[in-house]
């Protein structure tokens, strides 16, 4: 199975809270090839509650994932101690599978509090998998929000992207 | 050059021609029209089965992977 995947069932069975945003988020809203993007990073929203991400550390523990936080291993032992400090600094969790999965556990989603985004999550199945997915509205938000060069960039490409959904008629002009 | 790759390599470049500020973006009415009816959509609930699109990107690793460098 798709390391992803195994993650994402290891997940469920800690009963870990989780949303997958970001343009993979945004990749499972596709409804044709034309609007997936590639990407590596896998980016997962957590609230922030120690508890839940300590589960979510162990869960990659057990599928192999290498944790870090600020580019060094995370430190050892990973417990309730430490994930209250990480949660505390809001500070990312990324768990890594040499070259084959990049995943990010982020405490943080620009404009949005946890809460709001599970309420309203879509539930995608992947090869019988349950994916929690922010909604599309959601994600783009969050990047519009944020406005980094990488935000800019998804954005015009996947406006264009959908501009393709419209009919011909509702469709707006194409930029010159 | 097909029409969709012309589009998104028009994209890529007035992006690249202008400063690259940070901070928020506003989204246009088209934009958010066109998220709005994906939401809308059948396609766009819960349950519905997206195993295509990992293995799409799966696909596209792949056919790169083998690429090698001609000449």
């Amino acid at each position: 199975m798709d390391a992803f995947l195994s993650l994402v069932n290891a997940l469920h069975a800690r009963e870990v809270r989780f949303v997958l945003i970001g343009v993979w988020g945004a990749n499972y809203h596709a409804q044709s090839a034309a609007v997936v993007f590639t990407t590596q990073d896998h980016d997962l929203f957590l609230p922030p509650d120690p508890k839940n991400l300590l589960g979510a550390w162990t869960a990659c523990d057990e599928v192999g994932l290498e944790l870090s936080t600020s580019a060094e291993p995370l430190d050892r032992p990973r417990d309730l101690w430490l994930a209250e400090r990480i949660v505390r600094l809001r500070a990312l969790t990324r768990a890594a599978l040499a070259d084959e999965l990049l995943v990010d556990l982020t405490l943080v989603m620009a404009g949005f509090e946890f809460e709001t985004v599970w309420r309203d999550r879509r539930t995608f199945r992947d090869q019988e998998v349950e994916i929690p997915v922010a909604r599309l509205s959601h994600i783009v938000a969050s990047k519009a929000t944020a406005g980094r060069p990488k935000d800019r960039l998804f954005l015009e490409t996947h406006k264009e992207a959908l501009r393709d959904l419209l009919p011909k008629e509702e469709r707006p002009p194409e930029a010159s | 050059m097909d029409p969709e790759t012309k589009r998104a390599l028009e994209a890529i470049d007035r992006v690249c021609e202008t400063p690259t500020p940070t901070g928020p973006v506003e989204l246009d009415p088209d934009y958010l029209k066109a998220i709005e009816r994906v939401e809308s959509s059948a396609l766009d609930q819960s349950g519905v089965d997206k195993s295509w699109v990992r293995k799409i990107l799966q696909e596209s690793r792949d056919h790169w992977r083998r690429a090698r460098l001609l000449g």
